[in-house]
């Protein structure tokens, strides 16, 4: 493990411990203040993770409107409901041992669960037909494009988005006739059109290779069981935009040149898969929240107005006839 | 240290964080079931809330092509959050106008 993934496990599990302390806290502090109080802590944690799952803009959502709104709102409503001398044994509850028993049983399911449910984090992939070579006699072949983000092995599949940072291209074929050993990747990116309208004109990105920048990269397809081969490409540094990744096969002869099926433009598109970078969430949620989901942002507005009247109403005071 | 390795954060974000938020999610119902202050009990939702917020941003960040969605929906729990805390505390308030204080099992009125 390296000194970064070590750091990252060990802060992780300081805000883990933070969070689980805080949401014990609030079921069993007997001091209603002190429950508010570890209820910061839990939010702040869940803000924490929400770093740490690279989610930027539910992290300054969570702050902002947990922490700095409902928790608040919180605070004020056990100061405007308790006097000065009874906040300190405030919070009695009832049936303890049994909700306790109860909720352990709830608990006990739900980790058998996500610690034996077999979480899918294959690649989801777009498969491509590798047109074959008469002439050389190759045989088509059916790939399978995918991509990864976070470590090569377990990390997951962002259907075609990766967040600045790291990533992963795998290719998986299923059946890899013999002579072919490795697959050839390359990436093109999105550059602006001339006019607007136009399809944007791909150009060969070159990226970082250790100390060289290189255009295309020459992969070993490795064993995997079943018969099935794959590869991948770790990416690092890929600034933000639209991009394409190709693959050609790389025939074993050394020095042949890889099958032509893979290419840019028109005549390679069929075994290309399309990705985009992005900075951060905040601009795929902008895009999310105008496009797709419009009807459901303007009845959530439609409801807080409603919310906010009903609180008024419910909150004013009562003008005696 | 070895042994424990395959399971930490780095390697198996998922699972880590649909623990932690199951552990969030059950001290949350805990809450709800055993107190009788209705401010307690908001802050046993605000918890469950929180621990299915936590779960939608990790299944829509660590699993295969499930896009933005997740982080979408997040937006729309937090903002219905803040709408039902605003309303809840409302009429918390009015019953502690009426009845002096906020146990749930003393605002009996509409028992039949």
């Amino acid at each position: 493990m390296s000194a970064g993934e070590i750091l990252l496990n060990a802060f992780f599990y300081v805000f883990a411990l933070v969070a689980l302390g805080g949401a014990l806290a609030v079921a069993i502090s007997t001091n209603i203040v002190r429950s508010a109080f570890a209820l910061l802590a839990v939010l702040f944690a869940a803000a924490a993770f929400y770093a740490f799952m690279r989610a930027d803009f539910v992290f300054a959502a969570q702050i902002l409107i947990y922490v700095g709104g409902i928790l608040v709102l919180i605070i004020f409503a056990i100061m405007l409901t308790h006097r000065i001398t009874d906040v300190k044994v405030s919070n009695d509850s009832s049936h303890g041992p049994a909700a306790f028993f109860a909720c352990l049983c709830v608990l006990f399911s739900l980790v058998v669960v996500i610690a034996t449910y077999k979480w899918n984090r294959g690649v989801a992939p777009t498969e491509v037909e590798v047109a074959g070579d008469t002439a050389a006699k190759r045989p088509p072949v059916r790939l399978h494009l995918g991509m990864l983000q976070g470590d090569g092995k377990t990390g997951a599949v962002r259907g075609g988005m990766i967040l600045e940072g790291r990533g992963f291209l795998t290719v998986e074929t299923r059946e890899l006739p013999p002579g072919w050993t490795g697959a050839r990747i390359q990436i093109a990116r999105a550059q602006k059109a001339a006019k607007a309208g136009d399809p944007p004109p791909w150009v060969a990105h070159k990226w970082a290779e250790g100390a060289s920048t290189v255009e295309a990269r020459d992969l070993p397809l490795e064993a995997k069981p079943a018969g099935a081969h794959a590869a991948s490409l770790e990416l690092t540094g890929l600034p933000a935009g639209k991009y394409r990744w190709s693959v050609a096969l790389v025939p074993e002869a050394a020095g042949a040149s890889p099958s032509p099926a893979a290419g840019f433009g028109a005549s390679g598109e069929s075994a290309a898969c399309d990705f985009t970078v992005e900075a951060g969430l905040s601009r795929p949620i902008g895009m999310a929240l105008m496009g797709p989901y419009l009807l459901p942002f303007e009845v959530v507005s439609v409801l807080l107005l409603a919310a906010l009247i009903g609180a008024a109403f419910l909150a004013r005071k009562e003008v005696k006839p | 240290m070895t042994t424990l390795q395959p399971y930490l954060f780095t390697q198996r974000p998922l699972e880590n964080l649909l623990v932690i938020s199951a552990i969030i999610f059950v001290c949350g119902v805990y809450t709800i079931v055993t107190r009788r202050n209705a401010v307690s009990i908001l802050m046993g939702v605000e918890l469950v809330l929180n621990a299915a917020n936590i779960n939608f941003v990790a299944f829509s960040q660590f699993s295969p092509a499930a896009g933005i969605h997740g982080s979408v929906f997040v937006i729309f729990v937090i903002i219905l959050a803040a709408a039902e805390a605003a309303v809840a505390l409302a009429i918390i308030i009015g019953i502690y106008q009426n009845f002096g204080r906020v146990d749930v099992d003393q605002a009996d009125l509409m028992k039949g």
